[in-house]
């Protein structure tokens, strides 16, 4: 059995990000201290994989690492594919829209004056030119 | 669970597709972006 079992994790590899990008403002340790953790080794672990986020520490650690506490959740429940209490929780309901998310949806009702617009194959293909994909 | 997310079917397909062509970067929504939204969901005319 792998020592890093979260290794390629999404959420690992964000939380690495994050804390180098708050490096000049923020030491892992302050990091840790604000997240909850009392050794600053465990943001080490999850950075590497070798620990993955608990769920109930995702506000804590969302507020430490200034970001969107629903971004970093949608990362941790990818995180807990298997753990049946997080598979309850994204069945009944869903998984969190971030900041960002509800600004697009706000604007699509907006544009569409509150028409609730299918998403179609032409909306399809222009929102891909939108991403340049 | 927040009073505006109370998403339609056809915005839970917005939704999903976004995070399809974002692959996870959760993208910001820019003036330009925007625009271009609102061509596409601007109702068609008679």
């Amino acid at each position: 059995m792998t020592r890093k079992p979260h290794e390629d994790t999404r959420l690992a590899k964000y939380v690495e990000r994050r804390v180098l990008e708050l490096k000049p403002t923020k030491s892992q340790a302050e990091i840790a201290n604000a997240a909850g953790y009392p050794n600053p080794n465990m943001i080490t672990m999850i950075k590497n994989g070798s620990s993955k986020l608990a769920l109930d520490r995702v506000p804590s650690m969302a507020r430490a690492l200034e970001c969107d506490p629903a971004y970093l959740m949608n990362l941790a429940l990818e995180q807990a594919v298997g753990d049946p209490a997080a598979q309850a929780i994204i069945e009944i309901f869903g998984t969190p829209v971030t900041a960002n998310e509800m600004g697009w949806l706000e604007a699509i009702r907006e544009a569409s004056n509150r028409s609730d617009p299918r998403i179609t194959s032409r909306s399809l293909a222009a929102v891909r030119a939108i991403f340049g994909r | 669970m927040k009073d505006d997310i109370d998403l339609t079917d056809n915005e839970r397909a917005w939704l999903e597709f976004l995070r399809l062509i974002g692959n996870g970067s959760d993208p910001r929504v820019t003036l330009r972006r925007v625009q271009v939204l609102r061509r596409i969901c601007e109702p068609r005319r008679a």
